[in-house]
């Protein structure tokens, strides 16, 4: 008996010391990932004190989405805070008690946003820069600008931290390190002239790719976007059915559309000349077959 | 150990000028758990759907469970604590109606058992103000009897005395914070940390309590009975707690945006979901340590002597069974074996009755022998050893061998801290006692 409870306990020892030291190499290893300095190139991004916006929205439409991660009043809040998988924390982006505001300069926003860098040179977690760096300079400081001018509000919040499964799943390689993704050599973007055109209506689809996919062809993973290629379930929707559906989030069949997964209350804002941009843009991609699911409510 | 109990008991016993009293303390443990009862019933179906609706089903799609499985999850984890604590609660309360410590605790099983579901209905859409307002009655119930019960058990008095005022001083603070949540004096309004130092302070003075009265006042007896009771009995300050922290996740974890789930990849939400799921459960269950510790300590530390019913109901319900079936299956034994000689029927009837009632007795006996050994191991093995002792007796000769053999016997029966055995001194030995004292043999 005591040689079988001898055993017995080197064994579970043994295990518990693996698993300290799995532990305690994830964390080492992650740990100098997560503080890798980072040395991106200042962009000269102009932010206009009374922004002309004219009849385009989409500089709105931007800010409203930042919104769904930093809180409708853009003062941060605790997105996710789990013991093993880490505490997310959007940043209070006012310039109140405990908001980056008042202390960031334009440059510090272009590259938070556009390289997903912090102001300590560090990479940002889970920051959605891929998609937001095709914006161009002008409407990036636009964005800036309104972002500025939001009323101050006291939100004091902890640090972003990763717990063990966090950190795993760091090591597998998923965009969590918004800094590794994103190329930090690119400065000035340029965006096509405005109109009711295809080129227009790729820049501004660029923010539908982070739920439809690079190739809009969208996937079967949930909360993720339906196929929106001329193969996909917008295949038999006219122009109309388009914008009808971004504005009232009713589809052409009668389903409403969730508004959680498909924020139509913020798409839908877009004005005409933008969302008949993005559908002529849409109607230009190449068929993808794939079956996804409407995300409907 | 009847006798100790017996004297306990006694000291929280209603007396002749109490009579109202104990009706009145009857009435109100009916109705505080028909009311707990009630209005956790009545917000089942509206809970129901508001976890239905509040889930975020992009974990449950990608683990293919049903938002109504999960919601039936919940709500069963729910339903399962409460029916667990109401169980025992009955249990205490219909062997101890008359006992007032018995009735205190049966009511804060009762209510501490139901505290984590009723607070949650308070974030339920759509339920009724007036549902609401008596939702609050259980939990400040609840919440009160969870600290005091640490103060006043088992004898019913307030030990240390100073925890009478530490008692009064935490119902005021849980009534402002219950019933008038948005007023000043409400624990609702102070900061999260204040809260949470409160909570766990007046929790930690129950303890205090409780380990002071262990170590300062409890007899041997009443620590013994005490034992598991007061493991039960810390695991319910967690309800207050738990009720804190609870409220404060609904808080602070609003649904993880689109955006931030689609950027970091749904496996990594589906996992914080499953860890979510496993704590939620882990919680629950453990929320049973205070009714499963208080039975441990009713049934095998003869708390409130409710083993005894229970051995009892034990005992004469195997053994009316099995008379039954001894007594039909003889009828048709006899009538058959009968049949050849007689016509009538009244002779197997007879012949089976007085079988039947010869075999009460030995009957009796080899099923308390068996429940005694299957339910009651140290009943039997005390048992087994007097016997044993009783029968070796005939054969011991030398009185030292025979008094070292008897103080074995009582350690192993009766497990005392300390023995002693005095032997009268003998007509000879008394006429010396001027210069020797009585035998005392010590273990």
């Amino acid at each position: 008996m005591r040689t079988f409870l001898k055993w017995l306990g080197i064994i579970l020892g043994g295990l518990v010391m693996l698993a300290l030291i799995a532990l305690a190499s994830i964390y080492f290893i992650t740990e100098a990932r997560i503080n890798k300095i980072y040395d991106v190139p200042a962009s000269s991004i102009a932010i206009p004190e009374q922004p002309e916006l004219g009849e385009r929205k989409f500089p709105l439409v931007v800010v409203d989405f930042c919104r769904d991660c930093h809180g409708p009043n853009l003062a941060g809040q605790i997105m996710e805070d789990d013991l093993l998988i880490g505490r997310l924390v959007s940043a209070n982006l006012t310039a109140g008690k405990g908001g980056i505001g008042a202390e960031f300069t334009p440059q510090d926003w272009a590259r938070a946003i556009r390289h997903g860098v912090g102001r300590d040179n560090r990479s940002l977690i889970a920051m959605p820069s891929n998609e937001l760096s095709t914006i161009s300079d002008e409407d990036l400081g636009i964005i800036i600008s309104i972002i500025k001018s939001t009323p101050p509000v006291d939100n004091e919040l902890p640090e972003t931290r990763l717990g063990p499964m966090g950190r795993f799943f760091l090591l597998q390689d998923l965009p969590v390190l918004t800094a590794e993704f994103t190329d930090l050599n690119l400065q000035a973007v340029s965006m096509p002239e405005p109109g009711v055109t295809a080129e227009y209506g790729e820049y501004l689809s660029h923010l539908c790719s982070l739920c439809h996919g690079k190739d809009f062809s969208g996937s079967n993973e949930p909360g993720a976007g339906l196929n929106l290629t001329p193969a996909g379930d917008l295949g038999g929707w006219s122009e109309t059915d388009f914008m009808n559906t971004l504005r009232t989030g009713m589809t052409p069949d009668g389903k409403t559309l969730d508004q959680e997964m498909m924020p139509v209350g913020i798409y839908g804002k877009l004005s005409d000349d933008e969302l008949k941009a993005i559908w002529l843009f849409l109607k230009t991609l190449p068929p993808v077959e794939t079956p996804t699911a409407t995300p409907t409510g | 150990m009847t006798t100790e109990t017996g004297k306990l008991d006694r000291g929280n016993q209603y007396t002749g000028a109490g009579q109202r009293w104990r009706a009145l303390t009857r009435l109100l443990w009916v109705a505080v758990t028909l009311l707990t009862l009630v209005v956790l019933g009545a917000g089942l179906p509206a809970r129901f759907a508001h976890i239905m609706q509040t889930v975020d089903r992009r974990p449950l799609l990608e683990l293919e469970i049903s938002t109504a499985s999960y919601a039936a999850y919940v709500i069963a984890l729910d339903v399962i604590v409460v029916l667990a604590h109401v169980a025992i609660a009955a249990f205490i309360f219909l062997r101890r109606p008359d006992d007032l410590m018995a009735v205190f605790v049966s009511i804060t099983l009762v209510t501490n058992g139901s505290i984590l579901p009723l607070t949650q209905l308070f974030t339920v859409a759509g339920l009724e103000p007036f549902w609401l307002l008596l939702d609050r009655v259980p939990i400040f119930v609840g919440m009160v009897s969870s600290i005091v019960v640490l103060y006043i058990f088992p004898d019913g008095r307030f030990v240390p005395q100073a925890t009478r005022l530490l008692a009064l001083t935490w119902a005021a603070l849980m009534f402002f914070a219950i019933f008038t949540p948005g007023s000043p004096l409400s624990m609702a309004t102070w900061h999260i940390l204040i809260q949470f130092v409160v909570v766990i302070a007046w929790a930690g003075t129950g303890m205090f309590a409780q380990v002071f009265r262990y170590e300062n006042v409890s007899r041997p007896i009443e620590r013994q009975q005490a034992k598991w009771a007061l493991f039960g009995l810390f695991a319910a300050t967690v309800g207050p707690v738990l009720v804190l922290a609870n409220v404060q996740a609904d808080m602070i974890s609003p649904a993880v945006p689109n955006v931030l789930y689609q950027r970091m990849g749904s496996g990594f939400f589906t996992l914080s979901f499953l860890v979510s799921m496993a704590g939620l459960t882990v919680f629950k269950l453990a929320s049973l340590l205070f009714p499963l510790t208080f039975a441990i300590a009713v049934l095998r530390y003869r708390l409130w002597d409710i083993d005894l019913i229970i051995r009892r109901t034990l005992i004469y319900a195997a053994l009316s069974g099995a008379l039954v079936l001894v007594y039909l299956g003889s009828i048709v034994l006899f009538q058959e074996v009968l049949s050849a000689f007689t016509r009538a029927s009244e002779l197997a009837i007879v012949v089976s009755t007085l079988a039947t009632a010869a075999l009460i007795s030995p009957l009796r006996r080899r099923i308390q022998f068996g429940i005694d050994r299957r339910f009651y191991r140290n009943r039997y093995d005390a048992e087994k050893i007097l016997a044993a002792f009783s029968a070796s007796l005939r054969d011991q000769v030398d009185l030292d061998e025979l008094k070292d053999r008897l103080l074995v016997v009582l350690e192993d029966t009766l497990q005392p801290e300390h023995t002693s055995l005095w032997l009268r001194p003998t007509g000879e030995q008394e006429r010396a006692q001027d210069i020797s004292p009585p035998s005392i043999y010590s273990r």
